[in-house]
């Protein structure tokens, strides 16, 4: 008895099961009919997918990471919202024993002009705010968005950000580059050999992390090139700190 | 898994659809779903391609509709199409362009089995995709090469 259809394409595709292709390979030893009829199979299905390999388009550079960045359709939970109200009590705790902050001053005003009222109040003097420093070398703890892309040939990360937004920059032996802000809301928009964020807001601090054997990365702060790394060449608006990271800012000098 | 799930995921929906954007668009939705599950299936990639497959029903059922209700400006639109450029017709454009009239004129399930197997899914996997008994796919699967053989040599010369 010869085989049939659905055992060859079975054999084709490893689905026999183990005493199936045992016997199936005995018939083939002695059967030369099958045995030019798996043949034909395997030349049909070889024409097939080259066939359909014409039909391909280059695939998307997403990568996983860009996934964290949709919003999980969960509702939140008694305890996720008692955490919410327990860190939003913290959070105003530091900011009002951190020194130099302007909220003590701010209740106080707002307690005065309740009890005396509004005439008595006098005009709140408002703290300079002073310029954020970064420790050298020292990633932020905390990812809440970014994105990874393969930089190809060349890539452009182009930041579209607000007056005082800094990047962080180092050099990694990853395969991919990646940016992450370390708050705020940033939009991230991956295209072929362009890497875009956006970010209006409160000032925020972006790291990008290039790999090594990328051949070509350029980063830019609006029209300004900041950082360019040709093969094993760095230029940067910036001196690399003692860890070799690069801290760039809008107002990096030009070299 | 992201890496290698995402890549074939893909190439099946750009396949089955012709259309990248719509393919990146369907195989991102998919692995959204399945982050947003929370737990993962006992099958992932049979999970995801079943996802991905039902959106992809569920847009070109939306835009036969919008077709039926918006028959004049479609005409009028492909009357105003610009000409196809030069790439357009290049030979390999042309290529492409006969194996998607091939593959377009099968039968969705004839159409659906070729891609998933060529992206390497298991009998299983297929049989419950398209929901099929897991037992006739060798045969199916023979007929639809057969159909899509004869499809493509009706258009074209032969290979």
């Amino acid at each position: 008895m010869h085989l049939d259809s659905e055992r060859i394409q079975r054999l084709l595709h490893g689905e026999l099961r183990s005493f199936d292709e045992a016997e199936v390979r005995a018939h083939l030893t002695a059967c030369a009919s099958c045995g030019s009829d798996v043949a034909r199979a395997e030349r049909e299905e070889a024409w097939m997918l080259e066939r359909l390999a014409r039909l391909d388009h280059e695939p998307p550079r997403f990568t996983v990471k860009m996934l964290g960045l949709a919003p999980r359709r969960r509702r939140p939970g008694w305890g996720r919202i008692a955490a919410g109200i327990v860190f939003a009590l913290a959070a105003a705790g530091a900011a009002y024993a951190a020194p130099g902050s302007p909220l003590p001053g701010a209740i106080r005003h707002a307690v005065e002009w309740l009890s005396v009222g509004w005439h008595s109040v006098r005009p709140a003097v408002r703290t300079p705010v002073s310029s954020a420093t970064f420790p050298a070398g020292t990633p932020a703890a905390g990812t809440p968005a970014g994105i990874a892309v393969v930089p190809g040939a060349s890539l452009i990360v182009a930041f579209d950000v607000g007056r005082v937004d800094t990047a962080l920059v180092w050099l990694t032996d990853g395969a991919e580059v990646e940016v992450r802000s370390t708050g705020g809301a940033a939009t991230f928009t991956s295209g072929r050999g362009r890497l875009s964020i956006e970010h209006r807001g409160p000032p925020v601090r972006f790291e990008v992390l290039i790999p090594r054997t990328a051949p070509l990365v350029e980063i830019r702060f609006g029209a300004r090139q900041l950082f360019l790394k040709r093969k094993q060449t760095v230029i940067a608006r910036s001196d690399p700190t003692r860890a070799g990271r690069y801290l760039l800012t809008q107002s990096s000098p030009e070299r | 898994m992201f890496g290698t799930e995402f890549r074939r995921l893909f190439r099946y929906l750009d396949r089955l659809s012709g259309e990248p954007d719509l393919a990146a668009d369907l195989a991102q939705e998919a692995f959204v779903r399945l982050h947003a599950r929370g737990t993962m299936p006992e099958r992932p990639e049979a999970w995801l391609v079943t996802v991905a497959l039902n959106l992809f029903r569920n847009v070109k059922t939306t835009r036969a509709r919008q077709r039926r209700l918006l028959t004049v400006a479609r005409a009028e639109s492909v009357l105003a199409d610009p000409a196809p450029s030069p790439a357009q017709t290049s030979a390999s454009a042309d290529a492409s362009a006969k194996v998607r009239v091939a593959i377009d004129r099968l039968p969705e399930r004839d159409r659906g089995m070729l891609l998933l197997l060529a992206e390497g899914y298991s009998y299983r996997d297929i049989a419950s995709t398209l929901e099929l008994k897991e037992a006739s796919i060798g045969t199916l699967l023979a007929r639809a090469k057969r159909a899509f053989r004869e499809s493509y040599e009706g258009d074209t010369d032969a290979p």
